[in-house]
């Protein structure tokens, strides 16, 4: 998930929170059950059976879905301040600009430089440094 | 020195994944089962604020036609069924508010008054008709007719039910303006389960359901309990014949209807009338009670990420896979409204705190409470709801009930 999704999941969630407030106190003032209970076989009242409906797929995402899909927001905004922006998959744009920012900024060619070993492909430094005092 | 391995996209969806199936896993129904403590315990603010919900429901002038079910039968029966179930709910809570103390007592004495406003809507001809509709007869008048007469026989619907709610009533009242009525219902009940061919009585005409009879049972031992008497030997007569004919052998759950002649099951047995038969025998054989409640748990209590559910039909009925009616509700996936509704009373009556705490759970998800000016009222409950989760939450526990007194 990028941390732009991740934000827009969280965002989302809050207002199926708040949405989800506003139709229980909604419902439970327009005695929507009795309405619907009193309409037996008959269509109930439009407006009452909309509410129902959306009372029940409103709480099922604010209750069961929202705090796991919070949770993978924060889990994937975490990642990303931890880890910088996600490297491969190459479906996100500017994504191979960011793994060759990142590899270049790695520490492993500044020491080898500085130890002077010569050694230039070798992503390893501790390992370069290593030969070098051997030779 | 080498920075942190940065995960690459799939390893962080794989997280976010993760942390998803966490959330679903532990988060809703811990948020839902947060006040089931509070009810399993009896803690009065909670109790008290459903109670005045039910109350004000009571309170208002109820007739059949809240209830347009489409049978004017079903619609007769919920309303009676509304008053049954807050009577029973606001003589709970009497029952329990037996600490000394003047803010105790008030409470007993409210409870009792709201119990009171509850029985004379059952008892009122307008909660009777259904019965009186099905057997040409009022309830009230067969329980004068003579003994062994023709129509001295079922309406243990109307009867048990009532009998059991006035039972309760004498508990908490020893002495009312209702026990001659009481008495009459509970004798003439004793007298129909003695009579009755096969141990069990009519609901209507030539349709014996058990958890009427179950219902009726408790009446007789209320009766008996509230007047310091040896139990009358219909009791006896009547749990022997739940045992014998209305149990299955191979799950030990209640069969929901049985043959009038015979008493042989229509059925394998199902959720919802062993869920409210194991509450209603609470009142009256502590081990049967415990016995159909294990049943339920075994057999048809499920969990799914955390919320209790109950089956409306044993898995191994292939049959009866997705039938409804209006004694189950509707019944999504297998699961029954009603069967899970009513397991919360049993499990409470037979000390089973888990399952209690995943049941309510999912009464709190599907029935969204709403609390306001300290009353809570279930947003999809409506008054038969209300007062159905009022009387399962507040379920006594049968082993306090049938120790003898």
């Amino acid at each position: 998930m990028t941390r732009r999704r991740a934000l827009v999941v969280g965002v989302l969630s809050l207002l199926v929170l708040a949405l989800h407030v506003v139709l229980v106190r909604a419902m439970a003032h327009g005695h929507v059950a009795h309405v619907l209970l009193g309409s037996g076989n008959a269509a109930p009242p439009l407006g009452a059976a909309l509410l129902a409906v959306s009372l029940v797929v409103v709480r099922l995402g604010a209750v069961v879905l929202a705090p796991g899909l919070l949770l993978a927001s924060l889990a994937s905004l975490a990642a990303h301040a931890l880890f910088g922006p996600p490297r491969g998959g190459g479906a996100h744009r500017g994504g191979a600009a960011e793994d060759a920012g990142s590899g270049t900024s790695s520490g492993a060619g500044k020491s080898s430089d500085d130890e002077g070993s010569g050694g230039v492909a070798a992503a390893d430094g501790t390992g370069l440094n290593i030969e070098g005092r051997a030779t | 020195m080498n920075g942190p391995p940065v995960p690459a996209r799939p390893a962080r969806a794989l997280l976010a994944l993760l942390a998803f199936v966490m959330g679903l896993g532990t988060v809703p129904h811990r948020v839902c089962e947060r006040d089931a403590a509070a009810y399993y315990d009896g803690e009065t603010k909670q109790v008290d604020a459903l109670a005045a919900s039910v109350s004000r429901w009571t309170g208002e002038e109820l007739a059949p036609s809240a209830f347009a079910t489409g049978s004017s039968r079903f619609d007769g029966e919920w309303l009676f069924g509304t008053y049954m179930m807050a009577a029973m709910g606001f003589g709970q809570v009497a029952l329990a508010s037996n600490e000394p103390g003047s803010a105790s007592e008030s409470r007993r004495a409210e409870s009792v008054a709201r119990m009171e406003r509850c029985l004379d809507a059952m008892l009122s001809p307008a909660a009777r008709a259904f019965d009186r509709d099905a057997w040409s007869l009022d309830a009230l008048a067969s329980v004068e007719e003579p003994a062994g007469s023709s129509r001295d026989r079922g309406h243990v619907a109307y009867l048990g039910y009532a009998g059991l709610a006035l039972g309760l009533h004498r508990l908490v009242v020893p002495s009312s303006r209702f026990d001659a009525r009481h008495d009459a219902i509970v004798t003439a009940l004793a007298r129909r389960f003695s009579a009755s061919p096969n141990g069990l009585v009519e609901t209507y005409p030539s349709e014996v359901y058990p958890v009427d009879n179950a219902a009726a049972l408790g009446a007789l031992a209320l009766h008996a309990r509230a007047k310091h008497r040896t139990p009358a030997p219909g009791l006896t007569r009547g749990l022997e014949a739940i045992r014998t004919r209305a149990i299955a052998l191979d799950t030990g759950l209640l069969a929901q209807a049985v043959d009038a002649d015979t008493a042989a099951p229509r059925d394998p047995g199902r959720g919802s009338g062993s869920a409210l038969g194991a509450y209603f025998l609470a009142y009256a054989d502590q081990a049967m009670s415990a016995s159909l409640y294990r049943a339920v748990h075994r057999e048809l209590f499920r969990t799914i990420i955390g919320f209790g559910v109950v089956l409306e039909h044993p898995a191994s009925c292939d049959k009866c896979a997705g039938r409804a009616d209006i004694d189950s509700g509707p019944v999504v996936f297998g699961f029954g409204v009603s069967a899970t509704g009513f397991a919360i009373g049993a499990s409470r009556a037979n000390d089973d705190r888990d399952a209690f705490a995943s049941l309510y759970a999912t009464a709190h998800l599907f029935g969204a409470p709403f609390d306001e000016a300290a009353t809570r009222t279930f947003a999809t409950g409506g008054p038969l709801g209300d007062a159905i989760l009022f009387a399962m939450l507040t379920a006594p526990r049968a082993a306090t009930l049938t120790r003898p007194s």
